[in-house]
C-alpha cells in the first residue's frame, strides 16, 4: 500500500494537491520542497509501525468521541515504564520492530497507551504531554470537517497495519488532539478498569466556542453542567455517555495553554498519588472531590507529563440500562 | 534571470518552505516521530506555556446521577453520565 502517496493528501500546513500541481509546473520546486520535506521530519520512512489493535478480537462496535488511546513521548522509556507500572500497574509490551523504542501499555491483556522514547528537541522546551486520541469513524472526513471549522493538522492522516487510520488536530483555541478510527473496533461502552482512561478534559479559554467546535466535528451533545464559578462549563456526550468535559480556566492568566488532559480511573486517588511522588512524580492538583463524588487529582511523572485520576465507584446508579452498547 | 539568480531563489523558496513546515509540525506542541513509519507518539507543551488553571471551581468529571434526578438542574438538559456497565470477564 502506498501509505505516503494516500497520506500526505491532507498534508501538514499546505494543500497536496497544489504543491503537487506546482512541482509539476516547475521541477525546481519538487528540489525545494523535498528538500523542505527531508529537514523537517529528520526521518526516513522505512517499515510500519506495528502497533497493535485496540480490540481483540475485532470487534465492530464504534463510540465516536470516546478517549481511546493516548501516547506519550518520554526521554527515558525505562523510567516511564518504572513509574506508570508502579502508579498504575501498567504492563509494557516493547515493539521489536521499531527504529524508537516504544512500548506499548497493558490493563488486563488490553492496550491503553503508547510510550515512545525520544530525546527532548533542542528547539522544544516544553515539557512532553500525553497525547490523546479521540475515536472517529473516518479520519479524513474528520480532518476536511475540522479543518473548516477552523482547525489545524499537525500531523495528517496516516493508515498503520493492525491499528488504523489517525491525524493529530490542533483546534482553533490551541489544543492539540488525536483522532483514531480504529480498525479493529473501539472498546465497549463497559466501566472503566481501574489502570484505564475514563475520563478527558480540555481546558480552554472560552468553552462556548470550543464547545461550539466539538459538536461539529465530533458531533457530541453538549451539556451545559453547574459548576461553583461563574464560568461555563460543558460535558461533551455521544451514544447518551458522558465522554469529556470542557472546562474554562478559571482566569485570563497569560501562559496558559488550552490542552486535553486524560484522566485514569484508580481506587484510591489519594494512595496513587502518593505512590507517584514514591516513584519520582509530583502532584499538581491535591486530590478534591469532583461532581460525582469521587475524588480527583493531578499528578506529573518524573518529566513533568500531567496525567488526571479519577476515583469512581463501582455501585453507583444504575445508568446500565440507558443504552446497550452498539 | 541568470542560473545564479535562479539558484539563489530556489534556496530561498527552500528555507522558507523549511520554516514553514518546521513550525507547522513542531512549533506549539510539538510531535516526536518514531518507528519506521513515522508515528506521532507524544507530545510537548509549547515553550513558556502554563499547564494547568486548576482554579478552586476545577469540576471535571461528570455527575453520577443527573440522568436519575431528572428536575436536578431545573431549566437545565440533564447531562448523562459515563459508561457504567461491568465488563463481561
Amino acid at each position: 500500500m502506498d501509505l505516503r502517496r494516500r497520506t500526505t493528501r491532507h498534508g501538514g500546513c499546505g494543500s497536496h494537491a497544489s504543491r503537487s500541481h506546482r512541482a509539476q509546473r516547475h521541477p525546481g520546486y519538487l528540489l525545494t520542497l523535498l528538500m523542505a520535506a527531508t529537514a523537517g521530519a529528520g526521518v526516513a520512512a522505512a517499515a510500519s509501525m506495528d502497533l497493535p489493535p485496540l480490540v481483540q478480537p475485532a470487534g465492530t462496535e464504534h463510540h465516536v468521541g470516546k478517549l481511546v488511546w493516548a501516547d506519550l513521548v518520554t526521554p527515558d522509556l525505562d523510567a516511564a515504564k518504572r513509574f506508570y507500572g508502579g502508579v498504575f500497574g501498567w504492563t509494557f509490551s516493547d515493539m521489536a520492530n521499531a527504529q524508537d523504542n516504544y512500548a506499548v501499555a497493558y490493563v488486563g491483556g488490553r492496550p491503553v497507551a503508547g510510550l515512545l522514547q525520544r530525546a527532548t528537541p533542542a528547539r522544544e522546551h516544553g515539557h512532553p504531554v500525553w497525547l490523546s486520541f479521540l475515536a472517529v469513524r473516518d479520519v479524513d472526513a474528520t480532518s476536511r470537517t475540522a479543518l473548516a471549522h477552523g482547525a489545524r493538522v499537525v500531523f495528517a492522516s496516516r493508515s498503520y497495519p493492525g491499528r488504523g487510520r489517525q491525524a493529530v488536530l490542533r483546534d482553533p483555541a490551541g489544543a492539540v488532539f488525536g483522532i483514531l478510527a480504529s480498525s479493529s473496533g473501539d472498546p465497549a461502552d463497559v466501566l472503566a478498569e481501574p489502570g484505564e482512561w475514563i475520563w478527558s478534559s480540555l481546558q480552554v479559554h472560552d468553552p462556548a466556542t470550543d464547545a461550539g467546535f466539538y459538536r461539529a466535528v465530533m458531533g457530541y451533545d453538549i451539556y451545559d453542567v453547574p459548576s461553583d464559578d461563574s464560568r461555563r462549563h460543558s460535558i461533551l456526550s455521544s451514544d447518551g455517555f458522558a465522554r469529556a468535559s470542557i472546562n474554562a480556566f478559571p482566569d485570563d492568566t497569560p501562559g496558559r495553554h488550552p490542552h486535553w488532559l486524560g484522566f485514569v480511573r484508580v481506587r484510591d486517588v489519594a494512595s496513587v498519588a502518593s505512590r507517584a511522588v514514591a516513584l519520582g512524580g509530583q502532584v499538581l492538583l491535591e486530590p478534591r472531590p469532583d461532581r460525582h463524588g469521587g475524588q480527583l487529582a493531578i499528578i506529573a511523572d518524573p518529566i513533568g507529563a500531567p496525567i488526571g485520576l479519577m476515583e469512581w465507584s463501582d455501585d453507583g446508579p444504575a445508568n446500565d440500562s440507558q443504552q446497550e452498547p452498539r | 534571470m541568470n542560473r545564479r539568480q535562479h539558484h539563489a531563489k530556489l534556496v530561498a523558496v527552500g528555507l522558507l518552505l523549511l520554516g514553514a513546515l518546521s513550525a507547522c509540525v513542531v512549533g506549539g506542541p510539538g510531535y516526536s516521530r518514531g518507528g519506521g513509519e513515522v508515528y506521532v507518539g507524544g507530545a510537548y507543551e509549547s515553550p513558556g506555556a502554563v499547564y494547568g488553571g486548576w482554579g478552586p471551581g476545577y469540576r471535571v468529571g461528570p455527575s453520577r446521577d443527573d440522568h436519575a434526578r431528572p428536575d436536578a438542574n431545573a431549566g437545565r438538559r440533564n447531562a448523562p453520565s459515563i459508561p457504567n456497565r461491568q465488563r463481561d470477564h
